[in-house]
């Protein structure tokens, strides 16, 4: 019964995500530099990315393109201007199946966010309104290699909760360095992260069981969460930021998940 | 295309939560399998649950029930010592969450909320559930969700229940434990007073005591050296105020449990003896007469007694350094008639000085005769000799309990920095040195209700030590001389043998 309910919505959500992944699958290599990105834009160059769980006993490394990223998480104001443009996702009218009723609940109606929080990072979206959002700015939400490649320079010295060795400063919650910090090449970049938790574009491809030690089991590809299976156990921030990731769903809206867009270089 | 995959899977996990409830999963659970298997499950009740130290009634109840509970996961910042803050993750509002009591054979139907502004996910396992994760993955949820499941009280017994989201380590270092009796379907052994305390540690980048609000560190985390290990979630959370109080005579049954997540617990309550031990916390006595029990980590013990004296009593983890330095300790007080057939108290004290004692004696009068009033005639170079000496004594002695900046620990031990009582009769303070102090006594308005025990220390050590904390730590005091304390000494001598005399005479 509930398969017969939900094969055809499946179907609906997928059409719009086989667009999705056309244009995240499309690799540019042309001109790769820091030119290419806007003002508000910081050039992540080529790297690569060691994924926080290994396949098997391999340890794999994933090499990421360049990309041009947002320097921080999009704004109240910043989506206003998006849901002015496209009325299909303002609060009262945007699809149940594509944001839970929490969306935007923080804002009075549709084309009003209480003005205190015009310039802090929209929270209360849902995984397909920032994906809209980011193609409608011509880009798309960064994969989770792209963010960990960029973010996850993470736990200071693998030292969680160490505020003496939290520049960023970010947040309340003693573990606001999960939530991002620069890699050391990006230092010096306005890369800024205000806090909160941030889509990605495949957030549920490594799971973190809600238990450990049950990777044992045959469905061990997806629920990994155990620390013999992670590259660098000691490193809680990404701990932290898979099993918050895993309890996802794509209509979630919440109130500490925002996100930034990425474009790809061209 | 592989991203294709992905996002339909996303889009069919978020749409199976959309249809979910699994509305007759209960059912299924309650009626499904052969009620020659399981019994036959009556109506349905609200969960009993305490807080702690608090253990709800006996059931009473001769069926199995459905039993419905519900539990919000909180991150706050709680009082972790005096003084000492730290950002919690708990179920309900406190570490430890709520006591929760079962009867063989119920169907706990649970569902767990994870509150809006929490920052992470969590879920919760249930040590008594028998199935994948104990409820792990089944009860794992964002930020702003619920999710339930239910499962079935198949074994009695006390067990454990905390959250195993990655990285478990840290969410159990957070507060994030309770405890949970499933009750034989006859019940537990009758007895007059029950309560619960469960050990955990506490990780913070201050060292212990130190002052504002503390964030977790990995590093002592994962060489598992906590800087607090304590009993319901806080230093003193058992003390002053807190004590656990029974009356003599009394059965008491203590539920024990130990969320670690490092340290196994040697618990011991000083000058008592368990009469049965529920070893592990399954559900037969194993042992009589133990006088320490250890409580596994993720796991529990039972322990029944009777206390027959009464008195201030203490419970430790018998690892003492974590009793003295690590906050784990609480009190018991037990009121009643005293008890002299089975415990005198002190009968009588004298000065011991083994073979050398009169040429001990002779050289104090020697060396003090000359100087009838040696505190106010001391040159200032003796002056800060005795303070050395002081400080020596205070650091060699008096840090373990009093601390190095004379503080105390609230409820436990009382402060010597700007204390009243210290201060206000400097007769009284040697008498103290002198003789050890037992019972209750008001510090600052604070009431403690601890032991000091005698140091055997030589009169010149005496005024050195109660010159230097009567001249630091924010005290400013006369000091006090070597003749004072020789004075007092011989008083209480004198004082001493009097009431034996008497005895003595009694008899007679």
């Amino acid at each position: 019964m509930r398969l017969l309910i939900a094969a055809p919505t499946l179907l609906l959500g997928a059409i719009g995500l086989v667009a999705e992944a056309g244009t995240a699958n499309h690799v540019v290599h042309a001109c790769k530099s820091t030119s290419a990105c806007r003002t508000h834009e910081v050039f992540v160059p080529a790297g690569v990315y060691v994924p926080f769980f290994k396949t098997g006993t391999e340890t794999r490394s994933v090499p990421v393109d360049p990309i041009c990223l947002s320097a921080t998480t999009v704004t109240h104001e910043e989506f206003l201007g998006f849901v002015r443009d496209h009325p299909a996702w303002r609060k009262s009218r945007i699809k149940k199946l594509y944001a839970e009723s929490s969306y935007l609940t923080d804002w009075q109606d549709d084309l009003t966010p209480r003005p205190e929080i015009l310039s802090q990072p929209v929270t209360f979206v849902s995984w397909f309104a920032a994906g809209a959002y980011c193609k409608a700015a011509g880009g798309r939400l960064p994969t989770v290699a792209e963010w960990e490649r960029f973010a996850g320079g993470s736990a200071p010295a693998n030292k969680p909760g160490a505020t003496a060795d939290d520049p960023a400063g970010t947040g309340n919650s003693p573990f606001a360095f999960a939530m991002g910090r620069s890699a050391p090449e990006l230092a010096n970049t306005a890369l800024a992260f205000p806090g909160v938790w941030e889509w990605t574009s495949n957030f549920n491809s490594a799971m973190v069981s809600g238990r450990i030690g049950t990777s044992a089991g045959a469905n061990s590809s997806q629920f990994c969460g155990d620390g013999i299976r992670a590259v660098d156990p000691s490193n809680y921030g990404a701990f932290l930021r898979y099993s918050f990731r895993s309890s996802l769903r794509a209509n979630f809206a919440l109130k500490n998940l925002g996100f930034r867009c990425v474009r790809e270089v061209s | 295309m592989k991203q294709f995959v992905l996002f339909a899977v996303a889009a069919f996990g978020f749409l199976s939560t959309a249809q979910a409830g699994f509305p007759d999963a209960s059912a299924a659970l309650g009626t499904t399998r052969a009620s020659a298997e399981f019994d036959e499950i009556r109506g349905e009740e609200r969960a009993v649950v305490t807080s702690a130290p608090f253990v709800p009634p006996p059931l009473n109840r001769r069926h199995a029930t459905k039993v419905l509970l519900d539990v919000e996961v909180k991150e706050h910042t709680k009082v972790l010592a005096d003084g000492v803050t730290y950002t919690y993750w708990t179920f309900g509002d406190d570490a430890p969450g709520q006591f929760i009591r079962v009867r063989e054979g119920d169907l706990v139907q649970t569902k767990i909320s994870n509150h809006p502004d929490n920052s992470v996910a969590h879920n919760i396992d249930f040590h008594s559930a028998t199935g994948p994760g104990g409820g792990g993955e089944a009860s794992f949820v964002a930020p702003g969700h619920s999710a339930t499941f239910t499962w079935r009280a198949m074994r009695a017994g006390l067990y454990l229940y905390h959250c195993v989201a990655a990285p478990a380590g840290l969410h159990l270092a957070n507060g994030m434990y309770g405890l949970i009796l499933v009750e034989p379907k006859q019940g537990m052994p009758k007895v007059d007073k029950e309560f619960f305390i469960v050990q955990g540690e506490f990780y913070t980048n201050g060292a212990y005591g130190e002052r504002g609000n503390q964030q977790f560190d990995m590093s002592k985390a994962v060489r598992e050296q906590p800087e607090y290990v304590v009993f319901n979630g806080r230093v003193g959370a058992l003390m002053g105020e807190n004590a656990l109080r029974m009356k003599a005579g009394e059965s008491v049954r203590l539920y024990l449990g130990n969320a670690g997540p490092a340290l196994m617990s040697s618990f011991h309550i000083v000058g008592e003896i368990f009469d049965d031990v529920y070893g592990e916390g399954g559900t037969k006595v194993n042992q009589h007469n133990v006088q320490t029990t250890v409580v596994p980590v993720g796991g529990s013990a039972m322990v029944d007694f009777v206390m027959d004296v009464p008195g201030a009593y203490q419970f430790v983890d018998h690892s003492m350094f974590r009793a003295f330095n690590k906050g784990a300790m609480g009190a018991i007080e037990v009121e009643g008639p005293v008890r002299p057939e089975i415990f005198s108290g002190r009968q009588s004290q004298e000065i011991f000085n083994p073979g050398t004692r009169l040429q001990r004696v002779a050289a104090v009068t020697t060396s003090a005769a000359p100087a009838p009033k040696p505190a106010q005639q001391v040159a200032s170079s003796a002056d800060s000799a005795i303070h050395a000496q002081g400080k020596e004594v205070y650091e060699k002695i008096c840090t373990v309990c009093h601390q190095s900046d004379g503080r105390g620990m609230a409820g436990v031990f009382p402060p010597l920095a700007k204390s009243d009582y210290l201060m206000h009769d400097s007769e009284r303070a040697i008498r103290v040195l002198l003789e050890g102090l037992q019972g209750p006594i008001t510090v600052n308005g604070q009431t403690f209700n601890g032991v000091m025990p005698n140091f055997s220390l030589s009169d010149a050590e005496i005024a050195a030590v109660l010159s230097y904390v009567r001249t630091n730590f924010g005290n400013s005091g006369a000091p006090v001389a070597a003749v004072d304390v020789q004075r007092v000494r011989a008083l209480l001598a004198k004082a001493g043998s009097e009431p034996k005399d008497r005895t003595a005479s009694d008899r007679r």
